[in-house]
């Protein structure tokens, strides 16, 4: 078995996110990185939308992300620290839309180890010199210059290490000019190594380590050390020289401390904290992420604490020293794992879990009525001040970015009929986790639906003028009728345009520059800017059938298979070629290059005519499968768009799509001098004929076919992509722009207009999110009624109950602790207090403390997704697994089973108990009617049915229950799973259990002993998170770690084996190290590189055929695909071996080593690898295709077919 | 650290060669003759004392002896008499051979060849296979007071692939007629016995049900299920 890896759709968590002028313009762009992938974003400050221009996965894992600037330059570089065992430096190409590596320096092993530098980055301010640090000991400085043609060097390493040291942070601090600083929070544990007392231990304490680049002596020195009283998280730098005080903010438990050398004296200030929170009071408050924003003239931070509210931070200056630091309450967003501020006014926030969000800052909170807390305020110590949250006031959300980062769980299954299995995917975390239901297309937003007077048949725009950047007019073609509407505020009818209403339309256009062509039946209107019409009108009896318009040219095709065409001349007159071409039969559909090919298609036929300098000579010729019904020629591909230092990329290819009446798409390279046709794909869109409309996406041109689906064909990011719009059928479109909608469609459907936009370009997914109360752990889908039976689960949170329990309590308290006279006004604040109701999913739920679990069960309808039943568990009861299965004592009845883990502490761990609670199915599957609970003496962590009864894994107890009336009857047992059992797949009499720590373990059930017997199990140590069967023999399972392997039992496994039947077990006699006696072999290991929490064997496209879908923690979704012939394993063996040479990962990581990261690869072949095909550089491309005997467009074909055969 | 054997000793390298021999060998002990256990060792099913044997060389040494061979003569004995049509398998093997010999003996020899050359490992087929080699008889399970019938139509039911089966009973009508069809109170019988063995109610050899001290019941249930229904 030889697999496939394709990504589907990539990690959407983000681990780092960084911001410069990397393009090298004034725009600034941010860089994030979402573990192995690197991807730059620009938010448009017109629309405030963010556009994704790059993604690049690294094939490593990225450990961190800066950006610096070299002194006196206008371009920011990218540094990468990342799990390669070197540092490298990448620059943006805005020209050719790729990053290049500048810098790649070795300077230990690879792999995330504790001492290899990679996992801290500090730069200068000033962009002088990177320091890079490990976990532990070693830290590097290398210095940054310019070479005589102001490249970037990179010097050797200068050494900063210091044995016996863990790092919590690095920054570099703002020193102007003087040599380079670098802050360090550490700790030296060598003392409390040697001291066995453990008195050492107890009185370790951090330090703040300044460390000095000496540029005049090129050494790093070890300039000053200080112990903190605090325990510090990170450090922020404070602009230093001429722009601020220097210094850094040290961000500890409750405090934020201001140091710096010299005279400084320590300026330290509490992190204010919610009034009237629900979280335990003694539970200290750490800043989790922080923002800079400098101009000229101020700076301030912006400071996020663990609870999602925003602080302002500004220092008070007097004569360079710092002597008050101010704190003032800004707003509350969702906890960030990244924070940026932009100069145009923007605030990115990269969340920890969930969607991102882009802000923007609409005051910066100077002139309200917001508290400012400063440390100047005399407090006690251990005292803080407080404050109350509020719905946002500062900021306005100006977009968000989906993200289902984390995937706890998902689904296939086609549970709504529509004939393409749709994802549900459990994913988020805590109050702002959701079921997302997946579907493959494009997501469409609706800007305006307007019901017409009839039903019509065609729609164009046209602008006034050909410098205009918008559309002026919407013309509505009905069968005996045109409707001109013009676009302003607001879209209007209009009759003053000079087009004719009383006919229907074939076409309309801008001719010239300023002037509007209108095609009809009987003729051509031509109508000039200053509103005189010339018309021409078709000969005798003849009509026009078909037309061709751009803005120079009109061609039209009369009835009978005549040709005539129009150029307009440098007067603006538009103008009929004398000769006319008479064609051998009727013309069924044509299309119009700018300037040279009409293409017009014929009955079974397509031919490419040139222009009429030849005599609209036909060029070639294309024998089609079936009736042509739209042709469209589109440049497409490369990077066609002028960036802005005005450099031109490399154009793209001339594509001809043919739409056919039997709704295939053919879409062929046109050669753009000979007019030759190659390259032919095809693909099937739907029952309809196709109709093609030429559009434009993000700038490039793309195709919209309408078939029974509509799709949209565009490149993006060097692919092309066929994705059809998640929407209802439309029945023609055309291009729109206006203000409020740079690039829309409008498109009519029935009798309505509509004007859509399509943003989401590049995903694969729509989504639509419903959303859950806690963190939803596994769900299971009751087959008769499709309904879903979600557990969720959280650590370290308080039930509904307890909740408004503690709030009551504490209302009293409130009460209570006023005086007399103000008994009256505390009970007002007391029912405001139980009354206020802030949203936890942007509040955050406040957090209950170790050990404290609160769980729902909950059935949903996942088409509407309401809600038809929730049952709330008790305080610290966590639900762990579910299972809905029938009794082969109780006949047709369905029962839900949930196991509940009682007190669960999970560290040191301890658990109270567990229960199995039992659940009737009633009301068709929608209500859940308690039955009994069943305490058991472990965590129940996995249910399986199994042949009419159950099989649940009660911590290392492998155990049959059958269906009790006052419980659930415990029928079997096996005791001799290793440690925990994490999951339970059955097939036939074969149950395989997977072990947290010890990969899988092969169990027979023998019914006529009433035994479960282990016959087999696995070799290698794998932490097991989920597993699929794959045949009898055969399971595919996914570890922590990130890998993916499949393991079977060799043909000769004997599962007839028995217990010993003397009974005379000692100790001695359980097999080697006791394991059992036949062992699964390894038929594939690959490392995915993002922990794998779901596994599943399913077709995604109707017709497709079978592959392993994964979904990952960090949001992304991949499958694995079967090769079908030894051809095609050759031939993409060969591709990703060339790639790997010619084409090595990004940050320095090899991407053999990081397929291999846990186990050897094996069987597996890196279609991510293999697709950066399209983006290598063309002579690259060349050489590689050369080697395997092809050209660059036929791997580039293969690459597309064997993923269109599976997926999307 | 080497693999390879050193020294020149030829008493040890024999010895060792006799007991790989003695391993290739040992995959023609009949599957029901012996039981393998959970942690690789081997019980001998065909003596009544069902005797462990720990490695596969004391398997064959106790194959070999004089009480084996006499519960053996005991055991097949016992099997003909009760199924008529069981055989031992080599004989069969021969038969079957026979019958394809008849077609074209050298092309099928070179076949045979030409497939374990080719395919040195066993095609892999994700079906669900009976493990039995189709010479063997029906398995038979020792303690289990059944006779092997029953076992087997009970594993007939886990099987999801029928080829071999109808292989089997294919050539079983050559040697001797098929077996009769299980009778509905037959069936209805065993799936009682089943059923109830696997709630734990173990039969104690006098016709009554006992519980089974290690399974959990209903409070209320006193009797097996079934006996109360009848």
């Amino acid at each position: 078995m030889f697999l496939y890896n394709l990504t589907l759709q990539r990690a959407t968590g983000i681990s780092f996110a960084i911001h410069g002028n990397f393009s090298g313009t004034k725009q600034q762009e941010i860089v994030v990185s979402r573990g192995k992938i690197l991807e730059l974003l620009r938010p448009d400050p017109n629309t405030g939308k963010v556009h994704t221009l790059l993604t690049v996965e690294v094939f490593g894992v990225i450990r961190s992300l800066m950006a610096f600037r070299l002194t006196g330059g206008t371009k920011d570089y990218i540094v990468v620290g990342s799990d390669s065992g070197r540092i490298v430096i990448l620059e943006y190409q805005p020209s050719k839309n790729m990053f290049e590596k500048i810098h790649q320096e070795t300077f230990g092993k690879s792999g995330c180890r504790r001492i290899v530098p990679g996992q801290f980055l500090a730069v200068d301010p000033k962009g002088r010199a990177v320091m890079i640090s490990a976990i532990e000991k070693q830290k590097l400085v290398y210095i940054l210059n310019r070479d005589a043609a102001a490249r970037l060097t990179i010097s050797s390493p200068l050494e900063a290490h210091k044995a016996n040291t863990l790092v919590y942070h690095v920054v570099g601090v703002d020193v102007g000019f003087e040599n380079p600083m670098f802050a360090c929070l550490e700790m030296d544990y060598e003392e409390a190594d040697n001291d066995p007392t453990g008195e050492a231990a107890a009185n370790t304490q951090q330090t703040l380590t300044f460390y000095e680049l000496d540029l005049g002596l090129n050494h790093v020195v070890r300039k000053y050390s200080e112990p903190l009283e605090e325990h510090g998280n990170f450090l922020i730098t404070v602009p230093g020289g001429s722009d601020g005080p220097s210094g850094v903010l040290i961000c500890s438990e409750n405090y934020i401390t201001y140091k710096n050398f010299g005279d400084q004296p320590d300026i330290r200030c509490p992190i204010p904290r919610r009034r009237n929170d629900l979280d335990d009071p003694e539970r200290g408050m750490i800043f989790v992420c922080s923002a800079t924003h400098k101009t000229k003239s101020m700076f301030f931070f912006l400071a996020q604490t663990e609870q999602g509210d925003i602080f302002k931070i500004t220092l008070e200056t007097d004569e360079d020293m710092v002597t008050e630091i101010r704190l003032k309450y800004f707003d509350t967003v969702p906890v960030a794992a990244a924070m940026c501020v932009l100069k145009t006014g923007f605030l990115f926030v990269a969340s920890e879990f969930g969607n991102h969000y882009l802000y923007q800052i609409a005051h910066l909170g100077d002139d309200d009525e917001e508290p400012e807390f400063s440390s100047a305020m005399p407090l006690e110590e251990g005292d803080t001040f407080f404050f109350q949250p509020r719905p946002l006031k500062n900021l306005v959300l100006v977009d968000e970015l989906d993200s289902l980062s984390p995937i706890l769980f998902c689904q296939i299954a086609d549970l709504a009929n529509e004939d393409t299995p749709q994802l549900y995917v459990a994913c988020g975390r805590g109050p702002r986790s959701s079921l997302r239901v997946l579907r493959h297309g494009l997501e469409v937003s609706e800007m305006a639906v307007s019901e017409l007077p009839g039903n019509p048949n065609a729609v164009w725009t046209v602008r006034r003028h050909i410098e205009d950047e918008f559309d002026a007019y919407i013309i509505v073609s009905f069968v005996n009728a045109t409707l001109v509407l013009s676009i302003g505020e607001t879209v209007e009818e209009v009759t003053d345009s000079g087009f004719l209403g009383t006919t229907p339309t074939l076409s309309c256009s801008l001719l010239g520059d300023d002037a509007l062509v209108q095609v009809y039946p009987d003729g051509i209107r031509h109508i000039r800017a200053d509103k005189r019409v010339n018309e021409w009108k078709t000969p005798g009896k003849k009509t026009i059938v078909k037309c061709a318009v751009n803005q120079r040219q009109v061609v039209i095709a009369l009835t009978g298979g005549e040709l005539v065409y129009f150029e307009m001349d440098p007067s603006g007159q538009l103008n009929e070629y004398t000769e006319r071409k008479e064609m051998s039969a009727d013309v069924v559909c044509m299309s119009l290059q700018r300037s040279r090919f009409p293409g017009c298609g014929l009955w079974t036929y397509c031919r490419i005519i040139s222009d009429p300098s030849d005599c609209l000579q036909p060029l070639s010729m294309q024998a089609l499968p079936a009736q042509p019904e739209s042709l469209c020629i589109v440049e497409m591909g490369g990077t066609e768009k002028q960036d802005e230092l005005g450099e031109r990329g490399s154009i793209g290819f001339l594509y001809l799509n043919i739409g056919l009446q039997n709704g295939v798409l053919l879409r062929t390279v046109l050669d753009p001098v000979t007019g030759d046709l190659s390259d032919t794909r095809t693909r099937y869109l739907g029952s309809r004929p196709v109709k093609l409309f030429r559009v434009r996406m993000q700038g490039q041109e793309a195709v919209l076919a309408m078939s029974s689906r509509s799709w949209l064909s565009y490149s993006y990011q060097s692919r092309f992509h066929l994705t059809p719009l998640s929407y209802e059928t439309l029945e023609f479109a055309s291009g729109f722009a206006s203000e409020q909608c740079p690039e829309g469609i409008v498109a009519i459907s029935t009798n309505t207009l509509r004007i859509l936009a399509l943003e989401k370009l590049g995903a694969v997914f729509n989504q639509v999110a419903f959303p859950l109360q806690y963190t939803p752990r596994k769900f299971v889908i009751h087959p008769e009624s499709n309904n879903l039976i979600i557990i969720e689960t959280d650590h370290n949170a308080y039930t509904e109950a307890t909740k408004a329990q503690r709030k009551q309590q504490m209302a009293e308290e409130m009460v209570e602790a006023a005086g007399e006279d103000e008994r009256e006004l505390a009970a007002e604040m007391a029912a405001a207090f139980l009354n206020e109701n802030l949203p936890e999913s942007i509040f955050g739920a406040p957090k209950a403390g170790n050990g404290q679990w609160a769980s729902v069960i909950r059935v949903m309808n996942p088409i509407q997704g309401n809600t038809l039943d929730l049952v709330q568990l008790e305080q610290n009861e966590a639900a762990f697994s579910v299972a809905v299965c029938r009794f082969s004592n109780t006949g047709e009845d369905w029962y839900v089973l949930v196991g509940v883990a009682k007190d669960l502490i999970l560290n040191p761990r301890s658990v109270a108990g567990g229960f199995v609670y039992t659940y009737k199915l009633v009301n068709n599957g929608e209500k859940l009617e308690f039955l009994h609970k069943t305490p058991v003496e472990e965590v129940p962590a996995a249910i399986a049915p199994f042949q009419g009864r159950v099989l649940i894994g009660v911590g290392k107890l492998l155990r049959v229950y059958d269906l009790g009336k006052k419980k659930l009857l415990r029928k079997c047992e096996n005791k001799h799973i290793a440690n925990y059992i994490s999951g339970i797949q059955t097939i036939g009499h074969r149950v395989i259990v997977s072990d947290v720590q010890e990969s899988f373990i092969w169990v027979r059930y023998k019914r006529n002993e009433n035994q479960l017997i282990i016959f087999a199990d696995d070799t290698y140590p794998r932490w097991v998170t989920t597993a699929s069967l794959l045949d009898y023999d055969t399971v595919a399972g996914a570890d922590k770690f990130g890998n993916i392997c499949v393991v079977r039992l060799p043909p000769n496994t004997n599962d007839e084996v028995d217990e010993d039947p003397t009974g005379n077990k000692a100790l001695w006699d359980r097999g080697l190290l006791n394991g059992a006696s036949q062992k699964a072999e390894v038929i594939m290991n690959y490392h995915v590189g993002e922990t794998v929490l779901s596994l599943q064997k399913t077709t995604l496209i109707p017709g497709g055929s079978e592959s392993l879908v994964y979904t990952t923690l960090s949001g992304g979704i991949g499958i694995l695909v079967p090769f079908t012939s030894h051809e095609d394993h050759d031939f993409f063996q060969h591709v990703e071996m060339h790639l790997r040479s010619e084409h090595p990962p990004l940050c320095g990581r090899d991407h053999l080593s990081f397929r291999s990261y846990y186990f050897p690869v094996k069987n597996v072949i890196d279609g991510d690898l293999c697709e950066q095909f399209n983006s290598m550089e063309p002579n690259k491309q060349k050489n590689v295709s050369e080697e395997l005997d092809r050209t660059p467009p036929e791997v580039s074909k293969k690459l597309e077919d064997i993923r269109t055969r599976y997926a999307f | 650290m080497s693999f390879k054997r050193e020294g020149d000793d030829w008493s040890q390298l024999n010895v060792l060669k006799k007991r790989r021999v003695g391993d290739l060998l040992a995959s023609y002990i009949p599957e029901d003759e012996v039981l393998m256990l959970r942690d690789g060792r081997f019980a001998c099913a065909i003596c009544p004392h069902r005797p462990i044997l720990d490695t596969l060389a004391m398997l064959t040494a106790h194959r070999g002896g004089k009480k084996h061979l006499s519960s053996l003569q005991l055991f097949y004995g016992k099997n003909q008499s009760g199924k008529e049509m069981e055989q031992n398998p080599r004989p069969q093997n021969e038969l079957k051979k026979e019958g394809t010999k008849l077609e074209a003996p050298l092309l099928t020899q070179t076949r045979l060849i030409t497939q374990s050359a080719l395919h040195r490992a066993p095609h892999y087929n994700s079906c669900c296979r009976r493990k039995h080699r189709p010479e063997a008889p029906s398995p038979s399970i020792s303690c289990s007071p059944l006779p092997a019938q029953e076992i087997e139509f009970q594993s007939e039911k886990i099987s999801r692939e029928p080829e071999p089966r109808s292989g089997l009973q294919a050539k079983e009508s050559t040697t001797a007629s098929a077996p009769a069809p299980i009778s509905p109170t037959r069936r209805q019988a065993l799936d009682r016995y089943l059923t109830l063995r696997s709630s734990g109610w173990i039969p104690d050899g006098e016709g009554r049900w006992v519980k089974d001290e290690n399974v959990e019941f209903d409070s209320d249930e006193e009797e097996p299920p079934d006996l109360l229904l009848d």
